[in-house]
């Protein structure tokens, strides 16, 4: 039976699809009996998400066209 | 990250002729993701040199590229190179394992000695990431809190969840082993979870 403070330390693991079958069911168990862990869970994951929309939003394009357009300009010799 | 593999063999030929058009859109298909990593392993500042850097470096070893990896791979790979060249130059060196505030320690004392939660987690008020993003005070405090992980679990968080490359292509490219990167990807979100958390509790970063 898992402890919370493994699920913690297994969250990435479990995410990433990375437990063996069996540790994946324990895993699973364990979140269907500890709404603490659930809320965990889905937390880490709402944290990630949100990051990945930050960084989708903010990918400066303008940055990169100009550095790109210098890269383009550099003496190829 | 999906990688072109049709166009990446299409442009090959041409780049090893050192075809100037085909380097150039070679350019602007990565320069961006390029961008994204440098900026994670030595900061905004000077990311656009390193990046420029790496791109002398990929067009003087273009002719020599042996397809053991795709290009993109290949030339992020160069990138970080370049990352760790310009860190060493200024006396930085990578953290590799550098337990920042952060990483394991973020949960250290949330649980009591039985392993079972003493301070649970909080529920958040409104947890998609549009309604979590409509701060800007919490965007400004998670900025702040990326820039300032250790280098190497910057670059593993970028690459992974938000550039979604494999844990194969990863290693690849930073050149470390697989358990190394699941480790410094695990601090990483471990450490942002905890300041997102923090956040929402108190309001303030």
């Amino acid at each position: 039976m898992l402890k919370c403070r493994q699920i913690a330390e297994q969250a990435s693991q479990y995410i990433d699809g990375e437990l063996s079958l069996w540790g994946r069911m324990q895993y699973r168990t364990h979140l269907m009996m500890c709404h603490h862990c659930r809320l965990f869970v889905h937390n880490f994951k709402a944290g990630i998400a949100m990051l990945d929309r930050l960084h989708r939003e903010k990918t400066p394009q303008d940055k990169v066209e100009r550095i790109c357009g210098h890269v383009r300009s550099i003496p190829k010799d | 990250m999906a990688i072109d593999t049709a166009l990446e063999a299409e442009l090959l030929p041409l780049l090893r002729t050192r075809h100037e058009a085909s380097f150039n859109r070679l350019v602007a298909m990565y320069c961006g993701p390029m961008l994204g990593l440098a900026k994670s392993m030595v900061g905004e500042a000077i990311a656009d040199e390193v990046v420029q850097e790496a791109w002398v470096s990929v067009y003087r070893a273009l002719p020599r590229f042996e397809g053991r990896s795709s290009l993109k791979t290949w030339i992020l790979r160069i990138t970080a190179n370049e990352a760790r060249t310009r860190l060493r130059k200024e006396s930085r060196t990578l953290a590799f394992e550098a337990l920042s505030p952060g990483g394991a320690g973020v949960l250290t004392g949330r649980f009591a000695e039985d392993g079972h939660w003493q301070i649970p987690p909080s529920g958040w008020h409104d947890d998609s990431p549009d309604a979590l993003l409509t701060s800007s005070e919490m965007r400004n405090c998670i900025e702040a809190t990326m820039a300032r992980l250790p280098e190497l679990q910057q670059a593993v968080f970028v690459l992974k969840d938000l550039e979604h490359y494999s844990f194969e292509e990863i290693c690849n490219i930073l050149d470390i082993s697989a358990s190394n990167a699941r480790v410094l990807l695990h601090r990483a979100r471990i450490s942002l979870f905890g300041k997102i958390e923090h956040f929402q509790d108190s309001g303030e970063c």
